[in-house]
């Protein structure tokens, strides 16, 4: 509610997030989309508790973010969030299915419950056969493909997604939206995902725009 | 204990994926530690030469001049005080040592510097020692000399029966030694009373005493009654003299400071290449950190990443590196060049560079502690 952002100071402030109220729904499937320089990553990073808003509050199921310690946050963003991030940022030295168990450990699950789970879960997104390559040894789409079993691993009931399909061609970047929306919906997971790629825009249950730091509510779909 | 588990294999696959960096900084953890381990080594060489007189000879008491520290040096002791001595209660035997520095008449006129050794034939334990040919028997023959063959080079020849010239003095080569070399020029063994010719010391005079005991264990308590009768000596315990020397060569004579400096150097520039190859490829990787980061893994996971890809770098760096230096004193044996290194000092330089490899990740985690992750979404 009333979150913004600024960065700099005196003459040279910018005011990316301008006042944002956004209410979205438990299980709900929320595309961001909004020109360049809009302000959508910023409010997904604040929102992803990655950023702190400049004034605001910002609350995600019953904890206000702005509550929540600095030292506390990364543990609150390991166990209530799942990240899909616009380049895969997979880690290049580990396979895929270590790639999926990684948060799983950083919990603190055992070795064999994380890696069964990592498996079960790349088998979801059609990757069973993949387990043991490499990022590199993976195409863009399968590699996101990975990065979303890594989101969803845990069960998380936050999802951000930042641009997942820009780098990918359009038979792949609907692949995988699909492939979230359908795992994001079996776990009544909350997803806010920012992109404008519009070949995607019909499985969002929901659009909104950004614009010059505000949101402009547009269009909601009956998925 | 899984998320460790699971930070030390990362650890592992990150350093073999960026298998370049690995071998950079593996190859700096080795030059630093070949670099220090051989300065090493030279050092332990110089202390056992300086000490290898004492340590062969290895008598219970010492009579030496005032504040001597190389054998040879102050002023000669009158041979007197021998019976003296050998009237204390407790003592088994005193053996007069002359001692000086000399020149023998080389190659091609070259003169090289000997230390002339002169010894009883009765004196127990008194060399000449790793004798190679010749007898012992033979030094206490009028201008025998037993001489070192390393330096045949330098000497000419040291065939048993040739004629060589010390001092000035023609002598006769009776005998050779080998590898009998000291922090002295090279040692040339020969009775008390041409040691005292060649050196053009007086008749009676010794440059020290070496005493055995009955009992060891009294060396301190004789030592004391010693001392006492003998004001104007030194009485010193065999280990006290072998620290005097340590110390002199060590600290005095500056050769300890020198070679430590060297391997602290090596050491050095082993930290810097290490922190810096460490550095570049956690900048090369910043976003996978980033990601790390944003995922949910707190600064000290990633500390812990670092901090153990150091640890696992300078434990297969220090163990290739301790395998090689130990087998530097084979390597380099030659008989006028002496490395030494005990396993003992291999262990702990080491444990010293895995600390160093440690030390060198502190400036990725600072880095890392600094990286905001919300640069993933830039």
């Amino acid at each position: 509610m009333g979150v913004t952002k600024s960065f700099g100071s005196g003459a040279i402030i910018a005011h990316v997030l301008r006042g944002i109220d956004l209410t979205v729904e438990r299980g709900e499937f929320v595309y961001l989309s909004g020109p360049s320089g809009s302000g959508k990553t910023t409010l997904l990073s604040i929102i992803g508790c990655v950023l702190r808003p400049t004034t605001g509050e910002i609350w995600l199921g019953d904890t206000e973010l702005g509550k929540i310690k600095e030292s506390q946050l990364a543990r609150f963003r390991l166990e209530q969030i799942g990240f899909i991030f616009q380049g895969h940022n997979l880690l290049g030295a580990i396979n895929a299915e270590e790639n999926v168990a990684f948060p799983l450990r950083l919990r603190g699950w055992s070795t064999g419950k994380a890696l069964a789970t990592a498996r079960e879960m790349l088998h979801k997104v059609g990757l069973g056969e993949r387990l043991k390559h490499l990022p590199e040894q993976l195409s863009g789409g399968q590699r996101q493909r990975v990065a979303v079993a890594r989101a969803l691993a845990g069960s998380p009931p936050f999802v951000f997604a930042d641009e997942p399909t820009a780098s990918l061609d359009a038979q792949s970047g609907l692949k995988v939206t699909e492939i979230l929306r359908t795992l994001a919906k079996e776990q009544g997971c909350t997803v806010l995902m920012v992109s404008h790629d519009s070949r995607v825009f019909h499985l969002a249950d929901r659009i909104l725009h950004i614009e010059d730091g505000l949101i402009i509510p547009q269009t909601e779909h009956a998925a | 204990m899984s998320r460790y588990l699971m930070l030390f294999s990362l650890s592992v696959s990150m350093l073999i994926h960026g298998k370049l960096k690995t071998i950079g900084a593996l190859a700096g953890i080795l030059f630093a530690i070949l670099l220090a381990g051989q300065q090493l080594a030279a050092l332990g060489g110089a202390t056992y030469q300086a000490e290898l007189f004492q340590a062969k000879a290895n008598p219970d008491l010492w009579i030496l001049p005032q504040g001597v520290k190389l054998l040879g040096e102050g002023r000669p002791l009158p041979e007197t005080i021998r019976p003296r001595l050998l009237a204390i209660d407790d003592v088994k035997s005193v053996e007069p040592v002359v001692v000086g520095a000399s020149e023998v008449l080389g190659k091609n006129g070259k003169r090289e510097s000997v230390t002339v050794v002169g010894i009883e034939r009765d004196a127990e334990g008194l060399g000449p020692w790793n004798l190679v040919s010749g007898e012992r028997e033979a030094l206490h023959l009028p201008h025998a000399v037993i001489v070192e063959d390393s330096f045949r080079e330098r000497t000419g020849s040291t065939n048993v029966g040739s004629i060589r010239e010390i001092g000035g003095h023609e002598v006769r080569v009776v005998g050779t030694t080998w590898g009998m070399l000291t922090w002295l020029p090279q040692f040339a063994w020969t009775n008390p009373q041409t040691a005292r010719l060649i050196l053009g010391m007086p008749e009676r005079d010794v440059s020290f005493f070496v005493v055995r005991l009955n009992n060891p264990e009294m060396a301190a308590e004789v030592q004391q009654k010693l001392q006492r009768m003998l004001p104007e000596v030194e009485v010193l315990t065999h280990k006290e003299y072998s620290a005097r020397v340590h110390h002199y060569v060590l600290v005095d004579a500056g050769a300890g400071a020198i070679l430590l400096v060297s391997a602290v150097v090596g050491l050095f520039v082993g930290l810097v290449i290490v922190s810096l190859m460490m550095y570049t490829s956690v900048n090369d990787s910043i976003r996978e950190y980033g990601a790390m980061k944003a995922i949910g893994a707190g600064n000290g996971d990633l500390a812990i990443l670092v901090m153990m890809q150091g640890l696992i770098l300078g434990i297969v760096g220090s163990f290739i590196g301790g395998a090689v230096i130990s087998w530097i004193p084979t390597m380099m044996r030659a008989p006028n060049v002496i490395m030494l290194m005990d396993l003992g000092t291999v262990v702990q330089l080491c444990l010293l560079m895995i600390v160093i490899c440690i030390v060198a990740s502190f400036a990725s985690v600072l880095r890392l502690r600094k990286l905001e992750p919300a640069m993933i979404f830039r």
